[in-house]
């Protein structure tokens, strides 16, 4: 399963080049259609809205400087999550302390009507958000970016065969976990 | 449930999970402060340090003199030129932008900055209030300024400007204030503005950059004169550049020196951190911190710390999982303090891999802080006659925290004058 990639974060190449130009303006529309697609991922990896909300923000300056190396524009998106996964990463590393977010159960919202459903999801999103931070990446890039085993390759230095085989030892631990026969 | 089913029932966790981190978002800030950030970055890379410590200083000539047997000489020529002035020296009684070498702090420097001023007891905003601070927040987005008071007014004498930094400013009066907005002096309620009343001021700010005074050249409307005609302390409890200037999320207030940089703030009861992250550092302050009696699980409570910072050096001492690594007296601002360089045990344990350390006293809610296993914290514990308060500069150790704290000056009052 893939997730879906939002059209509304589709950005011209036009806009893009403007960006690498120098324009502040077109970079900010840059901003505006993909900064929520890479904070999900960092929340994913960091575990907290606020540390994905830093690591996201520390993207953008790399982006900045950087978008010039971007060879092909159609590959905006999954590049700027990449560089925002790699962030999140580089956070979870030297994170050290931060406000306090919930870590109950309860806090876990959910805004599923069914009953059994939720509870279901709350169990998975408690075990993900066990898993260590590098198995979270890759749940992140999988699951949220929607990306395959070669772009997640990518992104964390791993073979494509490398990528499947660690997320279906992943898949199937969390599978155990939430005790799903 | 099949491979597939269970697939998509991970996804839909996973993106409701991921949807946590979604909050509103100003894409032309973010993308400013990110041009911004990487022009900084782009600066610090090419040895062009504003504000070094001495031992960055020594580290940066090192690594110039390394370019120059490597036969870059033009290169090692820019980092000695640069980096071979002295560094501002922090002392008690100087303030490190003092240096000849570093330029006043700006007005307005492409952002908003906040000023802050105590309302006199003579100035009242329509309603009774005891003690109250001003903010003349001035955008320079969309170049306005504007007033709030902490007692619960805000947006008193709205206007927009032009012409600040060059020593004069223009305020004019763009829409009619509310019939609420009321500004009373002596008791006396003055006239408000209309739209068009304009104001002329002389400004000028203090060598450090920490203190804008206004003084009238002519005003239109005698009630902004009565407010805005005096000196204001810059904040840097909002996000802004750095520099001098006051934090005032608790009783006392203080200024402090950070170094240039593009900071965000979070606050909350009796806490501030004031943080970038390029290059990383944090600035935390907090009142009265009180400990755990378990740092794997806030729910059994908090460890009550006595005033001072023996107490709190105490906790550490019989708190499971740390270690203390030394202590140190010193003094902060004239204050007997104590530097607590304090580890997380490498092999300490807990079921969220966090290790709860403090949250201040008047804190009400969940908002605590924490170590992972391994890291150290350096922490200038100061004991003032209003509470117990503590410092710390992060990542730590820092070469910046000796820099930093140096810098504090525990404010009874807000500076009137430069």
């Amino acid at each position: 399963m893939v997730a879906d990639v939002s059209t509304s974060g589709l950005i011209p190449a036009q806009t893009v080049a403007d960006a690498v130009a120098g324009d502040t303006m077109a970079f900010a529309r840059i901003v505006r259609a993909h900064h929520d697609d890479m904070a999900r991922v960092c929340q994913v990896i960091c575990g907290d809205p606020d540390l994905a909300q830093d690591a996201t923000q520390a993207a953008w300056p790399i982006v900045w400087r950087k978008l010039g190396t971007l060879r092909d524009p159609e590959k905006l998106r999954p590049w700027l999550v990449s560089v925002a996964a790699n962030e999140a990463r580089q956070l979870v590393r030297r994170y050290r302390r931060d406000r306090v977010v919930s870590i109950d159960l309860a806090d876990v919202r959910s805004d599923d009507s069914d009953p059994g459903r939720r509870w279901a999801d709350d169990t998975l999103v408690a075990a993900i958000r066990r898993l260590p931070a590098e198995d979270r990446t890759l749940i992140a890039l999988r699951y949220v970016a929607g990306f395959d085993a070669t772009e997640i390759g990518r992104t964390v230095g791993l073979s494509s065969s490398g990528v499947r085989s660690r997320l279906a030892r992943l898949v199937a631990r969390l599978r155990e976990e939430v005790d799903d026969e | 449930m099949s491979d597939f089913l269970f697939d998509t029932r991970l996804e839909r966790a996973a993106r409701r999970y991921a949807n946590e981190a979604i909050r509103p978002f100003d894409a032309v800030a973010i993308a400013e402060a990110a041009v911004r950030a990487a022009r900084r970055d782009e600066e610090s890379r090419t040895f062009n340090w504003r504000w070094p410590s001495r031992s960055a200083a020594v580290a940066a000539s090192a690594v110039a003199i390394a370019v120059i047997v490597g036969g870059s000489l033009l290169l090692a020529n820019r980092g000695q030129k640069d980096t071979g002035k002295p560094s501002p020296t922090v002392s008690p009684s100087a303030s490190p932008t003092a240096s000849a070498t570093s330029p006043p702090v700006p007005v307005v420097t492409g952002q908003s900055a906040t000023w802050l001023a105590d309302q006199p007891a003579n100035l009242s905003f329509g309603m009774p209030s005891g003690p109250a601070r001003m903010e003349l927040t001035i955008s320079s987005a969309d170049l306005t300024v504007a007033v709030d008071v902490t007692s619960g007014v805000s947006g008193v004498l709205r206007s927009s400007f032009e012409g600040f930094g060059t020593g004069e400013i223009r305020f004019t009066t763009v829409d009619a204030p509310p019939a609420s907005e009321q500004v009373a002096l002596d008791g006396g309620a003055l006239a408000g503005c209309v739209p068009g009343d304009q104001g002329d001021y002389h400004s000028t700010t203090s060598a450090d950059g920490m203190i804008l005074t206004l003084t009238v050249i002519s005003e239109d409307c005698t009630a902004r004169g009565a407010v805005l005609a005096r000196s204001w302390s810059r904040s840097l409890a909002v996000p802004g550049g750095g520099g001098t200037g006051v934090i005032d999320a608790f009783d006392p207030a203080f200024s402090v020196e950070l170094p240039t940089g593009s900071y965000v703030v979070d606050r909350s009861a009796d806490a501030v951190t004031v943080h970038q992250d390029f290059p990383e550092l944090q600035f935390l302050s907090f009142k009265d911190p009180q400990g755990f009696l378990d740092p794997c699980d806030l729910s059994r409570g908090r460890y009550a710390i006595a005033p001072g910072a023996d107490a709190f050096v105490a906790y550490f001492r019989q708190l499971a999982g740390f270690t203390v690594d030394s202590t140190e007296e010193l003094t902060v601002d004239g204050l007997r303090a104590v530097k607590l360089v304090v580890h997380a045990n490498g092999d300490a344990s807990c079921p969220d891999g966090r290790l709860w350390e403090w949250q201040p006293k008047a804190e009400t809610l969940d908002h605590a802080w924490f170590v992972l296993p391994g890291v150290t914290d350096s922490l200038y514990i100061v004991e003032h006659p209003k509470g117990t308060l503590m410092f710390e500069v992060l990542p730590a150790p820092n070469p910046l925290e000796e820099q930093v704290t140096s810098t504090i000056r525990f404010l009874d009052a807000l500076p009137t004058s430069p």
